[in-house]
């Protein structure tokens, strides 16, 4: 006897999209039933840089941070859990002349978008961090003071204790083994467990989304990224902002606990190896004594890595399925997708239950690849 | 210079014994040890500016680390040893980096054994914490090796031998030893003691240290605990009980007693974090210290071309290390085309068979020290468990109670494991906390993932790495 | 000041003076901070950074770092794997503590 459970929506996922959009789901008083093939969090909502970012993105994504930022900013209350949100800043280092227009230009949609982002100066730049390295020849930074940062281990799982809350069931060490679909409908999703059905189907499960949607006929372009962190120790608060330094391969946060987190930027891979590389260690070193001298006698204590979907265009898909119904996909974050956690929850529980998302994801539309028909 | 065939890390007695074996049959073979000089713990070397008198206080171990050390020595030319090197990861393409003299190295290894050694068992009870309150291992590293008394007036609260060699010392060098709490029952192992005449080096001269500490008025108390380290700045006073069979505390004989130390010794965990890293497969066997890599007669590990010996595969002493160690060197050198499989199985015979017969005489003395249920029920639940992020085990309860049953996900979301100690002291108790608290089985509670560095390394160390990288032209 | 020094069986090298929160405190070549500490009966190393709880020398095989102190300016540093140098500086350490940076 096949056990069947049923629900008005299943979402296949449990990162930070997944519980999101669970959570927004039952706030609209939907039966929701989440699957989550390990733990809550457990995969790159719960292993990245921390960043909650709005500068420095295309275009198709800068309004959705935006929008998203207005919730994170009250997010631990409503969720009743610290999440160690705090907003910052972000802090770009700019290095290099020829890259330099470049993010002038991002620098300019981002303010006629309404970003409060802005140019300075490298005395600016340095009395904003007076820790960077004093030899160090700048050209000024882009700063975006709403920006922040906040822990990753935490949010997946605030959300998804806050959907439980509203009576959404959240099953975790429970992998999707397929989909079952009739009459261009996705009918069910089968784990080992059980069946479950439903009228639509959410599919927020990060590096896994694409071989679940090749099952139903289709596919998106993507590149299985790694991405690697490693911290210090636990250092007395040095800086708020979120750093990165145009060219210099890392970025840097200091978590609230007072260790450095180092990000090391995303590499393809070939296969699912989470653990860290030789070369990232050796970045890692250069990068920190390149930037902040403070660093040379701190120890590292960890380090990890993460699995990362990269589109062509480095923006993600959120989207129904073209062809079909009660199929929903959001994937391909291309390593920044952290930030869009919330907004992407609601957009989607939105769509589901009014019909419509309340803002236009033209330009996150699946469709704008070729070939996504297998 | 070329690369070696063998990379040995560890100097301690499985490891001098793997390289001499190795050398011996012409494998160039490289050494990383963390200390400044060879011998490990059992057979460590002072440090430049002492000079030793009367080794009588050293025990019979100080003839046979000579005697390896010796042995050592016919080789050294031929052993290519890096003293203050301390590996820190090993990475894909059988990479390993360790740090000596403030820079970071790498090296590739083709075969290597792992003779890292083991640590003294964390054991959470309130007021662990409290200075004063040290390892038996700690005890022994000040007394023997620094020639420094811990405290004026010493409780040792443990199992098994080892920390009556330590009382031993400290009473030779004019301490104060206030008891000596045995939470099991010493005839059982006096007993088998008297069975096995031959000296392994497993401290069957207990019974000699047992005289020792009779002699000195030492009471020895079998059958008692720990319970509670007090002190307002500093361990004052420490609350002992009788225990049952299962170590837990009859609580009508708890009393207290007057001292400023507490030497804790309730047996070793292996070191096995590079050996994890590596891909080895553990196992958890409670007798031998916790999780131990599972190996093959020739002391090979799941991974090909990667070994294990000595106290960091299983607490087993110095003497399993030594037969250990050699059977790895010989093994490997055979594996490399030194030695045939004549040459090699000849050479291995006889410390196949005197491992055989000391086998016997560890399985039945750990059968007797392995950690009743009761060690593990010492803490309160305000009794810090992560010294790290100083997290109690009601905070840690707390966590597994709201669902968070994976040691993984309670790292992350309590932080436990992830500061200094790399879950080194906390890690091993929160595994048991786990196990009763669902009623699984320790054996499998998966432990915390093991990711480079095995140990911290700074980060100048990492930037010294050999490789470039373009940070950014100009910069 | 105390000394928990074993005299016996062992000669020591020469002595010398290192300063432990402005205090002067002999030591001995070869010596590690940690016994140094130990002989003159100090303790405390460090206060934890949350509880402001003392710790001191635990598992002496630099494994436990109970034993961190702010050694000639750099935190954090564990006093049982560190040898003790004449004129060596040595502070509790009070929770996290700032790094001086030699520009």
């Amino acid at each position: 006897m096949v056990n069947v459970r049923e629900a008005a929506v299943v979402v296949i996922g449990g990162g930070i999209m997944g519980c999101s959009t669970a959570y927004e789901l039952a706030k609209k008083g939907q039966s929701v039933i989440l699957l989550e093939k390990g733990f809550i969090g457990a995969e790159a909502s719960g292993r990245n840089g921390g960043g909650v970012r709005q500068q420095k993105r295309d275009p198709a994504e800068l309004p959705l941070a935006m929008e998203s930022v207005k919730i994170w900013q009250g997010l631990q209350e409503e969720l009743e859990w610290e999440l160690e949100y705090q907003q910052g800043g972000n802090l770009h280092i700019l290095g290099n002349p020829d890259r330099y227009d470049f993010y002038i230009q991002q620098l300019q949609y981002s303010l006629k978008a309404g970003l409060d982002v802005r140019l300075l100066s490298p005395e600016e730049t340095r009395k904003l961090l007076p820790t960077l390295r004093k030899d160090l020849d700048i050209l000024g930074s882009t700063y975006c003071p709403s920006d922040g940062n906040a822990n990753p281990l935490f949010v997946s799982k605030a959300y998804a204790k806050a959907a439980q809350k509203l009576s959404a069931e959240i099953r975790e060490h429970e992998p999707l083994e397929r989909l079952e679909v009739k009459s261009g409908r996705v009918i069910a999703a089968v784990t080992a467990h059980a069946e479950y059905r439903a009228s639509d189907f959410v599919i927020a499960a990060g590096a896994w989304s694409r071989p679940i949607c090749n099952q139903i006929g289709l596919d998106f372009p993507v590149e299985v990224k790694r991405s690697q962190l490693m911290v210090t120790e636990p250092l007395p608060p040095v800086f708020t902002e979120f750093i990165s330094a145009d060219g210099c391969s890392c970025y840097f946060r200091q978590a609230l606990s007072g260790g450095m987190h180092i990000g090391i930027p995303s590499a393809p891979i070939e296969d699912d190896n989470k653990s860290t590389s030789y070369d990232a260690f050796k970045m890692a070193g250069q990068s920190c004594l390149t930037l902040f001298p403070f660093l040379e006698k701190v120890d590292i204590v960890h380090s990890w890595a993460g699995l990362t979907n990269w589109t062509p265009d480095a923006v993600c898909i959120i989207d129904k399925a073209p062809n079909v119904a009660g199929f929903y996909l959001t994937a391909g974050h291309s390593g920044h997708g952290f930030c869009l956690g919330p907004i992407t929850g609601r957009l989607l529980a939105e769509w589901i239950v009014d019909g419509t998302p309340s803002m236009d994801l033209s330009a996150v539309r699946w469709t704008r690849f070729d070939s996504i028909y297998l | 210079m070329k690369d070696p065939e063998l990379i040995v890390i560890g100097a301690g007695p499985g490891g001098i014994a793997a390289a001499v074996e190795a050398a011996k049959a012409g494998v160039t073979t490289t050494i990383l040890d963390e200390n400044p000089k060879p011998g490990g713990r059992i057979y460590g070397q002072f440090s430049d500016g002492f000079k030793l008198v009367n080794p009588k206080f050293l025990g019979p171990d100080y003839e046979k680390g000579k005697v390896l050390l010796a042995e050592f020595d016919t080789f050294r030319e031929k052993i290519d040893y890096l003293q203050d090197a301390l590996v820190f990861g090993t990475f894909e393409n059988r990479i390993m980096t360790f740090h000596q003299a403030g820079k970071g190295h790498r090296i590739p290894f083709n075969k290597l054994i792992a003779a890292t050694g083991a640590y003294d068992r964390p054991v959470p009870f309130p007021g662990w914490t409290l200075p004063g309150v040290l390892t038996a291992g700690g005890a022994q590293t000040l007394v023997k090796m620094q020639r420094v008394l811990p405290g004026k007036n010493i409780l040792f609260a443990g199992t098994g031998p080892l920390q009556l060699v330590v009382a031993n010392q400290v009473l030779d060098g004019g301490g104060k030893v206030e008891a000596i709490l045995e939470a099991g029952e010493i005839n059982n192992w006096l007993k088998l003691l008297k069975g096995f005449s031959r000296n392994w080096g497993l401290l069957t001269d207990g019974l000699q240290y047992i005289r020792g500490i009779r002699k000195a008025g030492v009471p020895l108390l079998r059958r008692h605990i720990i319970l509670e380290a007090r002190g307002d700045r500093q361990v004052e006073e420490a609350i002992i009980a009788e225990v049952d069979q299962d170590w837990r505390a009859i609580e009508k004989t708890r009393r207290a007693l007057k001292v400023d130390t507490i030497c804790i010794g309730y047996g070793l965990v292996p070191s096995v974090e590079l050996k994890r890293l590596v891909g080895c497969k553990h196992r958890y066997d409670p007798d031998l210290g916790g999780w131990i890599p599972v190996r093959n007669e020739d002391m090979e590990t799941s991974v090909p071309g990667v070994f294990a010996v000595g106290d960091g595969a299983g607490a087993a002493g110095s003497s399993v290390a030594m037969f250990e160690g050699r059977i790895a060197g010989i093994s490997i050198a055979r594996s490399l085309g030194h030695l045939s499989s004549e040459e090699a199985a000849k050479r291995k015979k006889p410390y196949l068979s005197d491992m055989k017969k000391i086998r016997r005489l560890r399985d039945a003395l750990d059968r007797i020290s392995y950690p009743r249920p009761g060690l593990f029920e010492l803490a309160h639940d305000d009794t810090i468990i992560c010294r790290c992020e100083e997290l109690t085990l009601g905070d840690i309860k707390n966590a597994i109670g709201k669902g968070t049953i994976e040691m993984n996900e309670l790292k992350r979301i309590t932080r436990m494991g992830m500061g200094r100690c790399q879950g080194r002291m906390c890690a091993p108790a929160v595994q048991e906390i786990i196990a009763r608290q669902t009623q699984t089985p320790a054996a499998e509670i998966e432990y915390l993932n093991q990711r480079p560095p095995t140990r911290l390394v700074p980060i100048n160390m990492l930037a010294s790495l050999p490789g470039e990288f373009e940070i950014r032209h100009g910069w | 000041m105390e000394d928990m020094r074993i005299w016996k069986d062992v000669e020591r090298g020469q002595a010398f003076e290192i300063e432990v929160d402005g205090v002067q405190v002999v030591a001995y070549e070869g010596e590690t901070v940690a016994a140094a500490l130990m002989a003159a009966g100090i303790r405390t190393t460090n206060r934890t950074a949350k509880r402001e709880e003392p710790r001191g020398v635990c598992c002496g095989i630099g494994l436990c770092y109970g034993c961190t102190m702010v050694i000639d300016g750099v935190p954090n540093t564990r006093a049982c794997q560190t040898l003790a140098r004449p004129g060596m500086r040595l502070e509790t350490q009070k929770g996290l503590q700032r790094w001086e940076v030699a520009e």
